[in-house]
């Protein structure tokens, strides 16, 4: 019933929002035709050929001929566009006009752009640090959703790992590398000058203008404390002076698992199966056919739909940007679908000569629905992997048939879980950011900036008698967060003797985070009411906890930015944080950068050569922090828990644990950055090479209590990381005629980790994916000195004892068809003393590579990208694979390849076996990771205003995640379940890379999609 | 005029600006600074003990350790390793089952140190002494219990371990303890329990009373480990007349403390286990799987599918070796104590399989089968793996056989002894033992007796008799064929395989263990 009135609510939606799409068509403008021709000069009176014209908002144009002349054939009251490389382009309003000369200047291509840095802007040019920018031109051909979308295969030295192809799922973004083995690793994330606490999952994609990720310490350290990460600076759209603009856009696509396994049909898995261990009789066997196919039943065609409306203009003293957006999407797992909604209004207005108001405020309403954590152990789509294909969806009377017998009493039916679950997650978010700039004098401004974020997420679930056979329960959970920011900044900008320049820069700063949360669980419990209203109430046992912790930074920052004729740059900032978490004498650490840049392309010697368009050198050094511990985390805590002594109330009892650390203290990163960038021939062809090394000192560590001191951990300052490497962009115009241009852009990006020093203990482990089904060690991850984070922890395994190995093989206790394992401490028995490091995660380079065609009106958008080296531990496959510990049946038809004394070059070790052993954590399941995608292809073509009068449309066809090239075994090379770990302080901590328990991967999508602007 | 709006500016700056701004708030999460001042927050570090209490005897996987007796085994593969590594002597450091019960003894012991540590931190009401001192006496005395109880558990496990008193000790090179040391603790410990504890669950001011040790629980428990400190290790011979004594002391105050045999047939039914002590309850841990299934370590895992065959759709975790089941005395407790034949119903028929026939061919035990839902004649019926029974960790038949045994091996009262042995058979159905016997076949004979009264490794497991007795090997020579062999050979003499591994989670950080 509640589905039912659900996807009634999202068909009103769809059936209010199409509507008004169509209305807006509808007004139809008349508008004169006439042909406008000219001539085209640069500023020597010289003719300049192949100069690009286009009308504006459509990409309809022509060039100019040898003579520059051209002529084009549009209405009266659009624009031309002239643009050509290496020169400035030219707007001019056509108002009736048929002739129109024009005379282009030489531009510094790109370098005059204006980048924004924090607490301010300079001039790309200007630049000192390592700073990469992404503008919403970069994806536009794309149907991106979310901002990780938009960055991937991108931006050098940024990696992003979709941890789940879930429909808004988990998604890793890592700037240079991983510094802090706790907790995560995320950048911040700064919109409109607004640190936003709460991540970037409910930002609205298509609001954004523009992104720039600073990457070195020189360019973060004035983020000081939070800066360590990287930072990603976004600024969303603003509205331009002029007529009113109204863009609608529409996306529709369909979903699909990109990639399928093999698996035994269900005779085959019953006669397999029999031949070690007779669970069928013959005439069982005998009536098996095909059997159920659980992997095709639990994956569907999932569709998504796209919708946003936007209205954006502005006059002299005022403008504004108004959006609505809505996404729906169902995923391709079962009963899975993710929906939000959201608005935005920017308006900046010039309240005086002297006064700006500028404010923006978005809201967002997310519903994730079955979304939650697959990929572990008990997950639905872990027990699709391991089901018995003998095994029905339903029985004879149409029932669900609940439990998997044959592979386990803990199987239960995965077609069951899926369609029986109910588990919501909303977010509602709000974030305002505000600014009031008031221009003091000519040289000197000041801005006051307030901003306020509020999110509240809420967690629903019901767990029926099917989802969960012990007893019927219920959750709500609701986490909130409320944060607020108030940065003032001076800034004072001077010229002296027209050659020196300096920018001063001063912020006082303070912000406050405030975490509550509070969950109510019930278990027994009549499911009408639940679904209907969440009434706990009605549950017969109720559980009630709730908490709330907070946290305050204050921080001043100085920046001076000074710069000699534009030829030598320095740049040199000191931001001096103070942070509750930290105890009065740790409280307050100072975070200094400073870097020098020589623009050579602007000294004559240099320029004489007549080769560099643009030569600069860049060099920078900064210390930047990480804080991210929770609140209070240097006290020991008396913490609280629930005994029931047998009854159906439960009694809260208090417990102790931790340890007093009063020198907790700032995780500080110091990183080095050398740079180069150059252009060539008048910057058709662009070249940027970054060089970095960072060192974590004083690392966040959870130290862990020895299980006879009563276990558990506390946050300690020890061991240092260092990661370091180098990144590079090559952007090329390699064509650019009138009618065909090609644009591509190719980067390439390696960074390597290592622990460098743990303290005294050396070594530590990640998290715990498979309760007690590892032999040995609570974590295939391991952190260890000297080795990069990442690293596997487990058992070489050498191959199956052929027959003529039974000598050896019995030395260890082994038969032949048992799995070989080294002996690594050469003891003569395979136990924990042989656990080692095995492998590592990490890949050894990145690329990502962009091609953008467009003939005429015709557009091609080629994305793709690379990951080379690092593996990953195919857990999915062992346990389908081989027989294990939980999951004791081969459902994979690789894992027919096992020993006999037939089959002595088996893959796999004789599943029969009373005296073999099968690890987990072996070699064995380690399986390269490496991959080329081809993430994207996009298909457009841009309709005529002169065709369709009143509107501009682009209609774009893409295919994503259209391809992918990799020897992995799995679903999906790029999907980790990494960040479904057990244990509570690792989770999406960097020491687990790569592990794949059943992740949920991530779908290949046709998307086709309108554009269309009045 | 400029330097006016540059001084507004500032002003506003530094009226936000205060020195507070960074100070912490807590929001009602407690520092340890202020913690157990009052009787109050005293009950809650209290009633604390008994969550790692529960968590211990809460799965199969925490006794398996002791499944190397001669009463139980388990099958080859699955997920049975763990267990089958004790089974067959072949126990390693990483074994997955053991890290649990050794992580819960450590956890009650920090509880317990917690509140032994600090019991003079309890000030409040002042002005009402009697409830403070009757509170505080009664939080010693479980406390006591609790880290005796566990230590208990983990010598005879492990043998030498730490001995850790301080919770507030974090020592990552931390040392074993000796044997005479761990032992001398506990016998401290029960003893400031005996006499702080309240003389029968009846007299607790705190609730839940019947989950807690009275007198009568610590006077048990430590008859039961004198009993111990007689045998292997220690060998203390003069500890059997200690046993018996405080055994004793039990017996005849049978009734002050509420301990009475229950009939055979009620012994293990599920009214006498869920949520009350029984009569024969000496001391019990108690579960509930309704409260909240989010709170796993409260609900029962031992029952009802961990012990039934996959016949009937069990976990086949552990059942009856065949050889012990066939020496088994057939008597009315022979029938309570293990299933011997599934039923259940297919196609509106009953159909019924022999142990002979199940795929593992052995018996098991039935004696953690009852639940509610449990249907004797349709036992695949049932999916649930977790339960509310309760635990019995000390049984009154447990403190009858202690006296028995303890008064022949101190050259006792013999008349006494027989009585107390006597008391166990007739509960059993069996007749009395043989008169007339030497102090050492009486002794023998007590062994045997619980053999066959706690069998299938109930937490007063076999496994303890036999290494205290040094019979490990010799009760495993008469291993059934068709069982899975063994790997190790436990040898009586060099005590070889008599002592778990320490466990690798903490093997790995210290290298002094």
């Amino acid at each position: 019933m509640i589905k039912k009135l659900k996807s009634q609510k999202r068909w009103l939606i769809r059936a209010i929002l199409l509507p008004f799409v169509l209305s807006l068509i509808t007004p139809y403008l008349f508008a004169q035709e006439l042909t406008v021709s000219g001539k085209v000069t640069d500023t020597n009176g010289d003719s300049v050929i192949g100069v690009s014209i286009k009308i504006k908002g459509i990409a309809q144009g022509t060039i100019t001929d040898v003579d520059g002349n051209y002529s084009v054939t549009t209405d009266s009251q659009s624009t031309l566009v002239f643009s050509f490389i290496g020169m400035k382009t030219v707007e001019v309003p056509v108002n009736g006009q048929t002739r129109i000369d024009v005379v282009m200047q030489g531009e510094e291509m790109d370098l005059d752009e204006v980048v924004v840095v924090g607490y301010g802007s300079v001039k790309k040019s200007d630049l000192t640090g390592a700073v990469s920018s992404v503008s919403s031109d970069d994806y536009q051909e794309q149907p991106v959703t979310n901002l990780s979308q938009a960055l991937q295969g991108r931006v050098a030295g940024v990696a992003v790992n979709t941890n789940s192809g879930a429909p808004g799922g988990n998604v890793k973004i890592r700037i240079r590398g991983a510094n802090s083995l706790l907790g995560n690793n995320d950048p911040l994330y700064v919109v409109d000058g607004m640190v936003v606490s709460s991540g970037i999952g409910n930002l609205n994609i298509n609001d954004i203008e523009n992104m720039e990720i600073l990457k070195d310490a020189s360019a973060t350290a004035i983020y000081g404390s939070r800066g360590a990460n990287g930072v990603v600076l976004i600024t969303t759209k603003k509205g331009a002076k002029g007529k009113a603009n109204i863009q609608a856009n529409m996306n529709v696509g369909v979903s699909n698992l990109a990639n399928e396994l093999n698996f035994m049909d269900a005779k085959t898995f019953a006669t397999f199966l029999n031949s070690y261990d007779p669970v069928f009789t013959d005439e069982e066997v005998a009536g098996f056919g095909a059997g159920t196919d659980w992997q095709d039943e639990v994956y569907q065609t999932g569709i998504s739909q796209d919708y946003q409306l936007s209205f954006s203009g502005g006059d002299e003293n005022t403008n504004y940007y108004i959006s609505g957006n809505y996404l729906d999407q169902t995923g391709i797992m079962l009963n899975s679908e993710f929906e939000k909604y959201s608005v935005r209004a920017n308006i900046e207005t010039q309240l005086t000569d002297r006064l700006t108001l500028n404010m923006n405020l978005t809201s967002s309403k997310s519903n994730s629905h079955n979304n939650n954590d697959m990929g572990q152990k008990q997950s639905p789509n872990v027990f699709a992997l391991i089901a018995s294909p003998t095994h029905s969806i339903y029985t004879e009377d149409g029932l669900w048939n609940e439990v998997d017998h044959v592979a386990g009493p803990n199987t239960r039916n995965p077609v069951m879980m899926m369609e029986e679950r109910h588990v919501e997650n909303n977010v509602i978010a709000t974030v305002l950011s505000s600014s009031l700039n008031y221009k003091i004098t000519k040289d000197l401004d000041v801005s006051v900036v307030f901003g306020a974020e509020h999110r509240s997420r809420t967690e629903g679930a019901y767990e029926n008698e099917f989802v969960n056979p012990n007893t019927t329960t219920a959750y709500l959970r609701e986490y909130k967060l409320f944060a607020w920011q108030n940065s003032n900044i001076l800034t004072y900008k001077k010229t002296l003797n027209d050659a020196h320049n300096f920018t001063l820069t001063g912020v006082y700063e303070l912000s406050k985070n405030i975490n509550s949360n509070f969950r109510a669980e019930g278990a027994g419990i009549t499911p009408i009411n639940v679904l209907e209203n969440y009434s706990l109430q009605d549950a017969e046992n109720q559980s009630v906890r709730s908490g709330k912790t907070q946290s305050q930074l204050q921080s001043y920052v100085g920046r001076m930015a000074y710069n000699y004729k534009s030829k030598y740059f320095l740049t040199a900032t000191v931001r001096h944080d103070g942070s509750s978490k930290f105890g009065d004498d740790y409280r307050y650490s100072t975070f200094p950068s400073v870097a020098l840049a020589w623009r050579l392309s602007e000294e004559s010697f240099i320029k004489n050569m007549g080769l560099f368009h643009n030569l600069k050198l860049r060099a920078g050094w900064g210390e930047t922090g990480n804080q991210n511990v929770p609140s209070d985390s240097r006290f020991p805590v008396v913490s609280s828990n629930q005994v029931n002594f047998g009854q159906t109330s439960l009694v809260p009892v208090n417990s102790y644990s931790g340890v007093y650390v009063p020198d907790l203290r700032w995780e500080t990163t110091t990183q080095m950055n050398a740079g180069i960038d150059v252009g060539l021939f008048e910057g058709r062809l662009g070249f940027v090479f970054d060089l970095y090394k960072k060192n974590t000192t004083d690392l966040l560590y959870s130290q862990k209590i020895p299980e006879y001191n009563g276990g558990g951990s506390y946050f300690i300052n020890q061991g240092e990381v260092e990661n370091k490497g180098f990144e590079m962009l090559i952007t090329a115009v390699p064509v650019a005629t009138g009618n065909f241009n090609w644009d591509l852009s190719f980067n390439l990006t390696k960074n390597s980790n290592k622990v460098v020093n743990l303290g005294p203990d050396e070594m530590g482990f990640g998290g715990d994916y498979t309760p007690q089904m590892l032999d040995g060690a609570s974590s295939i991850f391991v952190i260890k000195t000297g080795q990069p984070m990442g690293s596997f922890w487990g058992y070489q395994w050498l191959g199956v004892y052929t027959s003529a190995e039974a000598e050896e093989a019995a030395r260890y206790g082994f038969a032949p068809g048992d799995n070989k394992y080294l002996d690594y401490n050469k003891d003569g028995v395979i136990d924990s003393g042989d656990l080692h490091i095995i492998g590592e995660a990490n890949p050894d380079f990145t690329w990502g590579l962009n091609n953008n065609f467009t003939y005429k009106n015709l557009g091609l958008d080629i994305t793709l990208q690379g990951v080379h080296g690092g593996q990953i531990a195919n857990l999915a496959y062992a346990i389908t694979n081989t027989v294990t510990s939980d999951y004791k049946r081969i459902t994979h038809s690789d894992g027919l390849d096992v020993w006999s004394p037939t089959n002595e070059d088996a893959a796999f070790a004789n599943p029969g076996s009373s005296t073999g052993k099968n690890f987990l954590n072996s070699s064995q399941f380690l399986q390269e990771a490496s991959y080329v995608k081809v993430r994207n292809i996009a298909l457009s073509y841009n309709l005529n205003k002169s065709i369709a009068r009143f509107a501009t449309f682009k209609f774009t066809f893409s295919v994503q995640n259209a391809l992918t090239f990799t020897k992995y075994k799995g679903y999906d090379p790029e999907v980790s379940s990494s960040g479904v770990a057990q244990n509570w302080n690792n989770r999406n901590a960097d020491t687990d890379l790569g592990i794949d328990i059943g992740a949920y991967p991530t779908a290949r999508t046709f998307t086709f999609g309108v554009q269309a602007n009045f | 005029m400029k330097k006016n709006y540059i001084l507004a500016v500032f002003a506003i700056i530094l009226l936000v600006s205060c020195q507070d701004f960074l100070e912490e708030e807590t929001f009602g999460r407690i520092r340890p600074s202020n913690y157990m001042t009052d009787v109050d927050e005293l009950k809650k570090m209290v009633d604390g003990l008994y969550f790692p209490l529960c968590n211990m005897f809460q799965q199969t996987g925490t006794l398996a350790p002791c499944m190397g007796a001669d009463d139980v085994t388990t099958m080859p593969g699955g997920n049975k390793g763990g267990y089958l590594q004790f089974d067959i002597f072949n126990a390693q450091d990483n074994n997955n089952r053991m890290p649990l019960m050794w992580s819960t003894c450590y956890q009650a012991i920090r509880q317990a140190n917690i509140i032994i540590n600090d019991i003079d931190n309890v000030v409040e009401p002042a002005d009402d002494p009697e409830t403070l001192n009757a509170s505080k006496a009664e939080g010693l005395g479980q406390a006591h219990f609790a880290r005796a109880l566990a230590y208990y558990y983990l010598v005879r496990i492990w043998g030498e371990v730490p001995l850790v008193t301080d919770y507030n000790e974090v020592d990552r090179e931390k040392e074993k303890a000796t044997f005479q040391a761990i032992y001398d603790l506990i016998v401290a410990d029960l003893k400031t329990a005996e006499v702080n504890l309240p003389e029968a669950t009846g007299d607790y001011t705190a609730v839940h009373a019947y989950a807690r040790p009275s007198q009568g629980s610590a006077k048990s428990l430590l008859a039961s480990v004198y009993l111990t400190m007689g045998g292997y290790p220690l060998k203390q011979t003069a500890n059997y007349a200690l046993a018996a004594a405080k055994a004793k002391e039990v017996v005849d105050n049978a009734a002050t403390y509420g301990y009475e045999l229950l009939p055979i047939d009620e012994l293990w039914s599920f009214a006498n286990n869920s949520t009350d002590r029984n009569s024969e309850t000496v001391f019990a841990t108690f579960y509930n799987h309704q409260t909240s299934p989010f709170i796993f370590a409260q609900s029962n895992m031992n029952a009802p599918l961990a012990y039934l065959p996959g016949d009937a759709n069990g976990w086949d975790d552990l059942f009856a070796e065949i050889a012990f089941f066939e020496a088994y005395p057939e008597s009315p407790r022979k029938d309570a104590t293990f299933l011997t034949d599934v039923y259940w119903l297919e196609d509106g028929e009953t159909k019924t399989l022999n142990w002979k026939d199940f795929k593992e061919g052995n018996p098991y035990y039935r004696k953690y089968l009852d639940v509610p839902g449990w249907n004797e004649s349709n036992m695949k019926a049932w999916h649930g793996w977790i339960s509310s029974r309760s635990m019995q960790i000390i049984r009154y038949a447990e403190v009858l056989l202690v006296h028995a045994e303890a008064e022949a091996r101190s050259q006792g009262d013999l008349t006494a002894a027989y009585a107390s042995i006597n008391e166990v058979r007739e509960r059993a159905g069996m007749p009395d033992l043989t008169t007339g016997l030497s102090n050492e076949a009486f002794a023998d004979s007590v062994v045997l007796e619980r053999a066959w009264e706690f069998a299938g490794n109930e937490p007063n497991a076999r496994w303890f008799d036999l290494v205290r007795t040094e019979t490990v090997a010799a009760a495993n020579a008469n291993r059934d064929d068709s069982e899975v062999p063994l790997v190790g050979t436990p040898n009586d003499e060099t005590h070889e395989f008599y002592f778990a591994p320490i466990p690798v989670v903490d093997a790995i950080v210290n290298d002094n263990l």
